[in-house]
């Protein structure tokens, strides 16, 4: 068809498709720009959406990491703070033990006793410590009490050593009851198993498996108890016994000092790892944000540019479209 | 006697005018009516004897470009086509959302992945228990709802079917009988044209359903086409198009299994594929949809539940080899043989959940566990962690192999979608373009006020010339008989 004429609409439609189109467009280029990110992401990185996916998921992880690295840190701390206390209440007792060499008297021996027995509940206590709503050296089963009272093991004690007569019968079966698993591990420790690894961070997990059945700990009590039990009138009126009970347990603490000093060591460790992996995962969780946003992020001055432009040419679209409507034959006539 | 055929001549004349003077003004009324014809007078000379004596109406034209009309129309089609595919992929990639977005899969999918984590850490806790609860229900209810979504999409497809088949049927029949009416008025030696417009915006309001040819037929009439071939209308009685619409659908009702309906043409199926007989307009997008793009979707979906409920089958010590996991086929054991529309019914098992007369200590001591154990037992939680970051071949759904996480598999259905709705949407800007530059085209071919007034004023002046030629013989025959 020859154009001898154009048909009016076709002026009309041209003009209200470019006029949609640009209020698209700045519909959009305004959203970018209050938002900071692109409007469709999709769109924006090419349909694979794959690494953003991985960003948004280990930024997840890292965020529950920090949550379990915290349980972890604040259980081995306040296991470290009982383990100490319990070393320091073993030394200062020891110290007194071991010089009962040179001091024989029975009144001496006795306040001995008395002072051990409150110590020996001291650390029976610091075993007992809860941490929020859990006792940490129960295992798993942390909403119960870890050991019995003191006074209670100190009454097992006086029934297991009922039949013996010298110190050497009476440390030995102490030492002996400690071990046994019939002895301390079922009737005095009321906790679980050790308590399952914890994730910190990505590929690392540590687990806080120090209970109250814990042998280094289970070393020092031993050495504890045969003190107190000078206290629950054990070998009474053989003085010389009492004095050789009383070397027997310092002799015991001096002993398991080693192995308390290691438990105490290796929760230093374990705190430490905490810390470190707490450090690795927030710098990981920095520069995953800075990937992410990097990936969807909108230049604002890019952004802000195009939508000048687009407001320009609405302008000039609605400038136009008034003045070709003012052009008609029929306003001549 | 001369006078006197010059006065018939300019009678003529006046007659040629005021007729051409109609059309104008029927152009111009109808400068703004789509599928309007315009009009155009054709005047020949009269022929009394042997020599041409004044003018005479021919005709009345109606012009149309039938070459621009057919393009347009199938640009309509093709559009329609597009555009009814990208809104249902649209649609459902919104649903399943990007990473960055709360709410979408792989956000849900992190979430849950965190509470176990969190509760592995501190099983003791009952909100973090509860929080493991309400992200993994959270994250089944997303497939469920998406599952729902593109069952829905394929009931709304059925009912555009039939009501898409109905408005063919309806307007085949019309264009049958307009076809006779237009016949009939030629015959007359009548002016056919607003039959004609009539006619053209019957069929375009089909337009769009599938990509139609016309073909002239003798008489003023026209027969119809569809883009490949099948015959719609040739002669005096119209195709018919049958289809019978299911009431609901589920997943496992396709046409393959025989509980959906195909398309019948006068009685015989009919393919309704688009390299078919019917191309592509809006019926075989619906089609593609209800057959097609939401099937697979829906695979996609059960294929992914299927791999989370697996994942956390055969983990729990409480629990017998065929007793359902954590996420239950409506509590039931996900079973291979029962994978379709699995996305619809995956529910969290009943024992964990304290809304359904479980308790949430289940979660952390076994889902078959009969009493509460140690409160800080983290095995079973860390193995379901483990479970979900394993690497593991998706066994069903189309996705390429390769052991992955639970999380990489929800990212890549949600890759899947994404390009899918991309590629449908560069699809649809493509049509539309071509759609709106032939509008256009054909607008530019309407009416042009401008020039109808020029032709009015050329009428005006015809006419006052004939109407001076009537006066001035008028005065002249005076003139005789003052003699």
């Amino acid at each position: 068809m020859a154009l001898t004429s154009i048909g009016d609409l076709a002026q009309t439609l041209a003009l209200r498709r470019q006029q949609t189109a640009l209020k698209t467009g700045m519909q959009r280029l305004s959203t970018e720009l209050t938002t900071g990110i692109t409007a469709d992401t999709a769109a924006y990185l090419k349909g694979d959406l794959s690494s953003l996916t991985g960003i948004t998921t280990r930024l997840a992880r890292i965020d529950a990491f920090r949550i379990g690295a915290s349980e972890i840190g604040l259980a081995t701390q306040a296991a470290q703070a009982a383990v100490s206390a319990i070393g320091d209440l073993s030394l200062a007792l020891r110290d007194d033990l071991l010089g009962t060499t040179q001091i024989r008297g029975e009144e001496a021996i006795s306040a001995l006793g008395a002072d051990a027995r409150q110590r020996f509940a001291s650390a029976i206590a610091a075993l007992n410590v809860r941490v929020g709503d859990r006792v940490i050296f129960a295992g798993v089963t942390s909403d119960g009490a870890a050991t019995i009272s003191a006074e209670a093991i100190l009454a097992e004690l006086t029934t297991a050593t009922a039949g013996a007569t010298t110190a050497a019968q009476m440390a030995s079966t102490i030492s002996d009851w400690f071990d046994d698993p019939a002895g301390y591990a079922t009737t005095a420790y009321l906790g679980g198993a050790a308590r399952g690894p914890v994730q910190i961070a990505e590929g690392e997990s540590l687990g806080f498996g120090t209970t109250a059945n814990d042998p280094a700990l289970r070393e020092v009590l031993k050495g504890l108890a045969m003190a107190a039990m000078l206290d629950t009138g054990a070998l009474s009126g053989d003085a010389e016994g009492r004095a050789a009970l009383a070397l027997a347990a310092g002799e015991q603490l001096t002993a398991a000092e080693t192995g308390r000093a290691y438990l105490a060591a290796s929760l230093g460790l374990a705190e430490a790892r905490v810390e470190a992996a707490t450090t690795r995962n927030q710098t990981e969780r920095s520069a995953l944000l800075v990937a992410q946003s990097t990936l969807l992020a909108v230049d604002p001055y890019e952004a802000s540019a195009r939508l000048d432009e687009a407001e320009t040419q609405l302008n000039l679209l609605y400038a136009l479209t008034a003045r070709l409507s003012k052009l008609s034959l029929t306003d001549y006539l | 006697m001369a006078l006197s055929t010059s006065l018939s001549n300019a009678l003529s004349g006046l007659t040629a005018a005021s007729r051409a003077a109609e059309l104008v003004s029927s152009n111009i009324a109808n400068a703004q009516t789509a599928s309007y014809g315009r009009r155009a007078l054709v005047t020949v000379a009269r022929t009394t004897g042997a020599s041409g004596q004044g003018v005479q109406v021919a005709g009345v034209i109606r012009q149309s470009d039938p070459v621009l009309i057919v393009a347009r129309r199938g640009a309509e089609a093709a559009s329609g086509n597009s555009s009814t595919k990208a809104a249902f992929l649209t649609d459902i990639a919104a649903l399943i959302g990007t990473a960055e977005n709360t709410g979408s899969l792989s956000s849900r999918v992190a979430d849950f992945d965190a509470a176990l984590l969190v509760a592995s850490a501190s099983p003791e806790s009952e909100a973090a228990l509860g929080t493991v609860l309400s992200s993994a229900t959270a994250l089944a209810d997303l497939l469920n709802s998406a599952s729902d979504a593109v069952q829905a999409a394929r009931v709304s497809a059925e009912t555009s079917i039939a009501g898409q088949v109905s408005d063919l049927n309806t307007a085949l029949q019309k264009v049958a009988d307009l076809n006779e009416d237009i016949r009939q008025q030629l015959a007359r030696n009548g002016d056919a044209s607003a039959l004609i417009d009539q006619r053209a915006q019957v069929i375009d309001g089909i337009a769009s359903i599938l990509p139609l040819r016309e073909v002239a037929r003798d008489d003023g009439q026209i027969a119809l086409f569809s883009a490949n071939g099948a015959v719609l209308l040739d002669g005096a009685r119209p195709a018919t198009f049958g289809f019978t619409a299911a009431g609901t659908i589920t997943p496992d009702m396709t046409l393959a299994s025989g509980a959906l309906s195909g398309l019948t043409l006068n009685g015989l199926p009919l393919s309704t594929a688009e390299t078919g007989l019917l191309g592509g307009g809006t019926l075989t997008a619906a089609f593609a949809i209800r057959d097609g793009l939401a099937v697979e979707a829906q695979a996609s979906l059960d294929a992914v539940a299927r791999d989370l409920a697996e994942r956390f089958q055969g983990i729990d010590p409480t629990l017998a080899t065929t007793d359902p996991g954590l996420f239950t086929d409506a509590g039931n054991f996900v079973d291979a043989a029962a994978e379709t529309g699995l996305a619809q019914r995956l529910t969290i098992n009943a024992a964990a959940d304290p809304d359904q007369g479980g308790a949430l200590w289940r979660l952390r001591d076994g889902l078959g566990a009969a009493t509460a154990g140690a409160v800080g037992d983290n095995s079973l939680i860390s193995a379901m962690s483990t479970a979900l970051n394993a690497a593991r071949d998706p066994v069903s759904g189309n996705f390429l192999p390769g052991a992955r996480s639970f999380a990489t598999l929800a990212g890549d259905l949600t890759s899947q979608l994404a390009t899918a709705r991309m590629s449908a949407e560069s699809t649809g800007s493509y049509t539309s373009a071509r759609l709106a530059t032939l509008v256009e085209e054909e607008a530019a071919a309407g009416i042009d006020t401008d020039v109808e007034l020029q032709n009015l004023l050329l009428i005006e002046q015809a006419w006052a010339a004939n109407a001076k030629v009537v006066q001035t013989v008028d005065a002249m025959l005076q003139t005789l008989l003052e003699i």
